[in-house]
């Protein structure tokens, strides 16, 4: 039988514990994307308190465009060399149930915007209510799949967070969102970053 | 109790391991990462990984990404519970070593 002393016990478990933070910390990038659209929230967000109401439309599919392009190049960036460092076992239940994350998300935005012409005439601040409610309600329902409760956080947080910035304080809607809603996906994002 | 585990304690399968064992269920790590994270060579981490596969407690995958050969490396739930056995064993050893509270120096 194995002996060894406590002082090399320590040792092996600092190493255990690298080791481990190492692979913690791979797995967290997609994290970048979170802080990514954060930043877009809130500088977007904050443009649109200081705009005239006339141009709070365009600042949004400014954003919406600059996110999605952002995204599109830190996949570009990342995507190839990340599937070469880790992936989900093909056939297994992590990818399968990736792949349903996937077709939620497409099926969540395109409902989302057919909702947002339904639902015409919208002033800006309601668009964005809309906007963070979609993309919070999906975190919440990812969250739920992957038993990510930090993720069910966020979007409950955010969510509930958005609706005082609308009903009591519409002359800071935009300030409030940029806080409440960028601030905290940012803030979150960097935060597993670090770990 | 939980016994020292012989394979896993050898530095670097103890490397291989708490790397391995930091994976998601469901999750496999490429075997070039593996080698650049823990700074290992192709050979010494081939090597290592082989005995690990001897003993039940690693998955070897080859497969082709974009044409070009690619290996992946999963944990297998005998090597989860054996690492975790062994990481038991290593803070038991590490309590049992500290001296006692209320005792003097």
């Amino acid at each position: 039988m194995m002996e060894i002393s406590p002082e090399e016990a320590q040792e092996a478990l600092e190493a255990v514990r690298l080791s481990t933070a190492k692979m913690r910390h791979v797995q967290m990038l997609g994290a970048v994307y979170q802080v990514a659209w954060g930043l877009v929230w809130f500088f977007g967000f904050l443009v649109c308190q200081f705009v005239p109401a006339t141009l709070t439309g365009p600042v949004l599919l400014a954003m919406l465009i600059v996110g999605m392009l952002s995204s599109m190049a830190l996949g570009l960036l990342q995507g190839r060399r990340q599937s070469e460092r880790i992936r989900a076992t093909p056939g297994s239940d992590l990818a399968n149930l990736g792949a349903r994350i996937g077709l939620f998300f497409a099926a969540l935005t395109l409902y989302s915007l057919v909702w947002l012409l339904i639902a015409q005439p919208l002033h800006a601040q309601q668009v964005a209510l809309l906007w963070i409610t979609f993309v919070m309600f999906g975190y919440v329902v990812t969250g739920t799949w992957l038993r990510l409760k930090p993720l069910i956080g966020i979007g409950v947080v955010i969510t509930l967070l958005s609706l005082p910035g609308y009903y009591l304080l519409p002359q800071f809607f935009w300030l409030w969102i940029a806080i409440s809603s960028g601030v905290i996906l940012t803030g979150t994002g960097l935060s597993i970053l670090r770990r | 109790m939980a016994a020292l585990n012989e394979v896993i304690h050898q530095p670097v399968r103890l490397q291989i391991m708490a790397s391995l064992a930091a994976l998601g269920p469901g999750m496999e790590v490429g075997f070039t990462y593996l080698a650049q994270l823990l700074n290992l060579t192709d050979g010494n981490l081939g090597a290592h990984l082989r005995k690990l596969e001897d003993a039940g407690y690693v998955t070897i995958t080859k497969t082709f990404v974009d044409r070009k050969p690619h290996t992946y490396i999963a944990p297998t739930e005998a090597g989860r519970q054996a690492f975790a056995e062994h990481v038991a064993a290593l803070e038991n050893i590490l309590q049992q070593g500290k001296p006692e509270k209320g005792k003097g120096a």
